[in-house]
């Protein structure tokens, strides 16, 4: 058994699918330099409203009125519908022949026992097609060119039974034929036609255009009728290639399938007819075609670990004034603008995709009208994880990057802008620089705890461990004044986080001097930031200061107590440091 | 209601029973006939059961002598004054948290959070997420005394519109900004669950800001991590979350130790001043010990 997806209509149904809301209304597909374009496609409602293929643009746009859409083709559209329809048939069959635009043939040998009868597997095909957003006639039938003719020529889905085939296939129109043989030489399928020039190809393309026009004049309307006709006598009038589609109209040829292996690219792309300025609409667009990026994907049985959001830029009218001309020259007829989801583990989820990407945009704007749309992903394994009984508390991985999303937008900075992480993960650099560190992305560390033999020991001695005097730091280290006496602070006020710090100093340790990457001056260094590649020399003091505090009253409550608070002396540990070479004196940290 | 159920009960039991049976049988055969009348009779509300939460080391023997350990699922209320060891009993905590696998989370209201000194206390990094609130002003002009309107709830806006045009309160909107994100981040974090453990740091933040948090949020917050099986421990300069957290220690210093001209470490006593479960005050000792690869540096 082989089976056959053909889409009518495809340059229609490809925009349809990209733009649902057109279904119910009449849309006339068009092509050509204005203002000579032509109608190339039409879906059903423009047929009933009258209007024909070969019509000029305004021809259709009068014969339309409001009640439907006259559109340009859109060739991201036709690839993007192309490999959707690959894709729902790799769903259900790995043999694939990619035919034509709109026509896919696979090999249904062995599905049966996957899915069953072949009324079955036509139905789970169907199901898969309708997924991917697009409508489409399926047939079943013992040889590829019968089911291929079957799919053109018969509405919805149609399985040939071998008992019945000759006479379903006999009552197909020659049209149906005619089709599949202008498709098979423009495709280049056709064995004579793989290997002839254009020129050839426009002869032969001539030839079955002369061959159908005489077939007409002759009343030959079906298959049935040109299977009817003498061999002999129509070899003479129409010559061995009137003998093959007699053949082809009998069911009788058998060819193999020139199996194809579709590459594993997923994208999807729209040309917008109107530039979109704002982020809602932008969103409500990119949410259509993530939806079908995902469906894509999951006919697969993949997922994506890394979701690319390209966007063409309409080129402003106020750009001339703003920009310098080498700007100008750089942007060129539109500048294109990315944005980059990477994603830690591999999902499939296209509302979490959809949120991510909405506040990726809320915090990065495109900020120029977009034209184009283009939004691929990178396919990947889905995480074959099973979370076991035993696993420690750890956070969903999707939920968690939505969640990090969103702490990202709250603290007004965006991963992989270049902007310093404000959340993830502390990673510490290898240098002597006191408090050096960097942010790298956080993830969570999968130790494939499982079993209870992979379970982490706990041992109550090592349960515990002892405890470390910890240094608060001040980001960024705040400027003191410090009086010295012997060489010794003995008053230190700074100025941190809304409150001075000012007092005497109680006692002191130090200095004790550092320095380093001095080696380094004039570099810079590729691992660590720039602000790190500086040397430093310094002394640092630890203080303890005394401030006066005021307290409540002993034995009073409420704001009684606070009419004649008690002074009491609070003690603070402090890290001060100071310059050697400006000779500054900064409070860089304190114990606790 | 349950004087009136009794005498309904009562009434339905057989004197003969009353007289004859004894303490224990008649206890046994009010349990059954309670038993049978809470089947029949439904509440409108059922009321969730109070289950004992379950603790956690705190990576301190001292403390989890003291309280227990840290409940999962509850508010544990850390605090003391600067120097205290605050810090020092956070990073245990959390050393303990991420040596049994967890997955921890950090906010840092002031950014104070020091790595080195975390790692030094056994917290292994990359299992922390650490969120370094920036106070960064909002674009607009005026959002960050919004923010003090839409979060915090009337009781905050009443003193802070008090207060709007002070130059106190100007120059601590970015402290403002810090708690607003510190509260954002706690919520988000606590939805999102999976955490075994999420420590608040707001000790760096002045009490006059500190303080405008409403009790509306604690308790939203102790109702959102409650399912989640999670330790969220809040650190700060006096108490704030009150009757909302279910474990309370203050930490005291004594003393500074000093060992010549070196810091050698603290000495901290930790009172116990709430529990849920054990309802009563302890104080015992418990000692910090200095940072050793700071007094090696030397």
């Amino acid at each position: 058994m082989f089976l056959a997806v053909h889409i009518p209509d495809f340059l229609a149904e490809a925009i349809l699918r990209a733009r649902p809301e057109l279904r119910h209304r009449a849309l006339a597909v068009v092509e050509g330099t204005p203002p000579l374009c032509y109608v190339v496609a039409l879906n059903g409602r423009a047929r009933e409203a009258g209007l024909a293929v070969g019509m000029t643009k305004v021809e259709a746009e009068i014969l339309v009125q409001r009640a439907g859409v006259v559109m340009m083709r859109d060739p991201l559209a036709e690839q993007s519908a192309h490999a959707a329809m690959v894709d729902a048939v790799c769903a259900v069959s790995p043999k694939v022949e990619e035919t034509a635009a709109d026509v896919v043939v696979a090999d249904a040998h062995g599905l049966e026992r996957l899915f069953g009868t072949p009324r079955q597997v036509a139905r789970e095909l169907s199901r898969r097609v309708a997924e991917q957003g697009l409508e489409a006639n399926i047939a079943l039938a013992s040889n590829a060119d019968n089911a291929e003719h079957a799919a053109r020529g018969f509405m919805g889905v149609s399985v040939m039974e071998p008992a019945a085939e000759a006479d379903r296939v006999g009552s197909l129109p020659l049209d149906a034929l005619f089709a599949t043989e202008i498709a098979a030489v423009k495709s280049g399928r056709c064995a004579n036609a793989a290997r002839a020039s254009q020129e050839e190809q426009r002869k032969t393309l001539d030839r079955l255009v002369r061959m159908q026009e005489t077939l007409e004049r002759w009343g030959i309307r079906n298959f049935r009728g040109l299977a009817a006709l003498p061999g002999a006598s129509l070899s003479e009038r129409l010559g061995r290639h009137g003998v093959r589609l007699q053949q082809l109209a009998e069911g009788k040829l058998c060819r193999e399938l020139v199996l194809s292996e579709p590459a594993l690219v997923f994208e999807e792309a729209m040309e917008l007819e109107s530039a979109v300025e704002n982020t809602e609409p932008l969103m409500f667009l990119l949410g259509r075609m993530v939806d079908q990026l995902c469906a894509r994907l999951s006919a697969r049985a993949l997922c994506t670990h890394e979701l690319r959001l390209r966007m063409k830029l309409e080129r402003h009218a106020g750009d001339e004034v703003a920009l310098t001309r080498e700007e100008l020259e750089a942007l060129g007829d539109g500048a294109i603008t990315e944005r980059r989801l990477t994603l830690p583990v591999a999902m499939n989820d296209a509302k979490l995709f959809l949120k991510l990407l909405h506040l990726q945009l809320g915090s990065r704007p495109p900020g120029a009208p977009v034209t184009h749309l283009w939004v691929r992903a990178e396919p990947a394994r889905p995480r074959p994880g099973q979370a076991g009984l035993f696993m420690p508390l750890s956070p969903e991985p999707e939920k968690l990057e939505l969640t990090l999303a969103r702490i990202h937008k709250l603290l007004s900075t965006t991963p992989g802008s270049g902007e310093e992480l404000r959340a993830g993960c502390a990673d510490l650099v290898d240098t002597h620089r006191p408090g050096a560190f960097r942010m790298t992305r956080f993830e969570v560390k999968e130790d494939g705890v499982n079993s209870l033999e992979n379970a982490p020991v706990l041992d109550a001695d090592k349960e515990f461990s002892q405890p470390v005097m910890a240094l608060r730091r001040l980001r960024p280290p705040v400027k003191a004044d410090v009086e010295m006496k012997n060489g010794s602070p003995t008053r230190v006020s700074a100025e941190c986080l809304g409150s001075t710090r000012r007092g005497r100093v109680i006692w002191a340790a130090g200095p004790w001097r550092t320095s380093g990457e001095w080696w380094l001056r004039g570099e810079v260094k590729e691992d660590l930031a720039q602000e790190t590649a500086q040397s430093w020399a310094r002394d640092e003091w630890d203080v303890a200061i005394a401030t006066s505090k005021a307290k409540p009253s002993n034995g009073a409550e409420g704001p009684k107590a606070w009419r004649s608070p008690t002074m009491v002396a609070e003690i603070s540990l402090f890290r001060i440091v100071r310059e050697i070479e400006s000779g500054l004196w900064w409070m860089e940290a304190g114990y606790d | 209601m349950p004087s009136i159920s009794f005498a309904f009960l009562n009434s339905q039991s057989e004197p003969s029973l009353d007289a004859v049976a004894p303490l224990s049988a008649r206890r046994e055969n009010l349990r059954g006939v309670l038993g049978n009348l809470a089947r029949q009779v439904s509440t409108a509300v059922e009321l969730p059961e109070q289950k004992t939460p379950e603790r956690v080391t705190s990576g301190v023997r001292a403390l989890d002598a003291l309280c227990g350990g840290l409940p999962r699922g509850a508010i544990t209320e850390i605090y003391g004054e600067a120097s205290t060891g605050r810090t020092a009993v956070m990073l245990a905590a959390l050393a303990a948290a991420t040596r049994r696998g967890e997955t921890c989370a950090l906010i840092d209201a002031t950014d104070a959070w020091d790595p080195q000194s975390a790692e030094a206390a056994g917290v292994e990094l990359k299992r922390v997420l650490w969120i370094r609130c920036n106070g960064m002003l909002p674009k607009k002009e005026g959002e960050a005394m919004r923010f003090v309107t839409d979060d915090f709830g009337n009781h905050a806006w009443a003193g802070a519109a008090k207060q709007k045009s002070s130059a106190w309160t100007q120059k601590n909107a970015p402290l403002y900004r810090r708690l607003e994100q510190a509260l954002r981040a706690a919520d988000l974090l606590l939805q999102g669950g999976g955490f075994g453990m999420v420590v608040m740091d707001l000790a760096g933040l002045p009490m006059e800001v500190a303080r405008r948090v409403p009790m509306t949020t604690w308790f939203r917050f102790k109702r959102a991590v409650e399912p989640t099986g999670a330790s969220l421990l809040v650190l700060e300069n006096e108490p704030v979350v009150h009757g909302c957290a279910s474990l309370g220690v203050k930490l005291n210093r004594d003393d500074h130790a000093r060992a010549g001209n070196l810091l050698h470490g603290l000495d901290v006593r930790a009172e116990l001043v709430r529990d849920a479960e054990m309802k009563k005050r302890v104080q015992r000792e418990t000692s910090v010990q200095p940072l050793g690869p700071w007094c090696n540096s030397r």
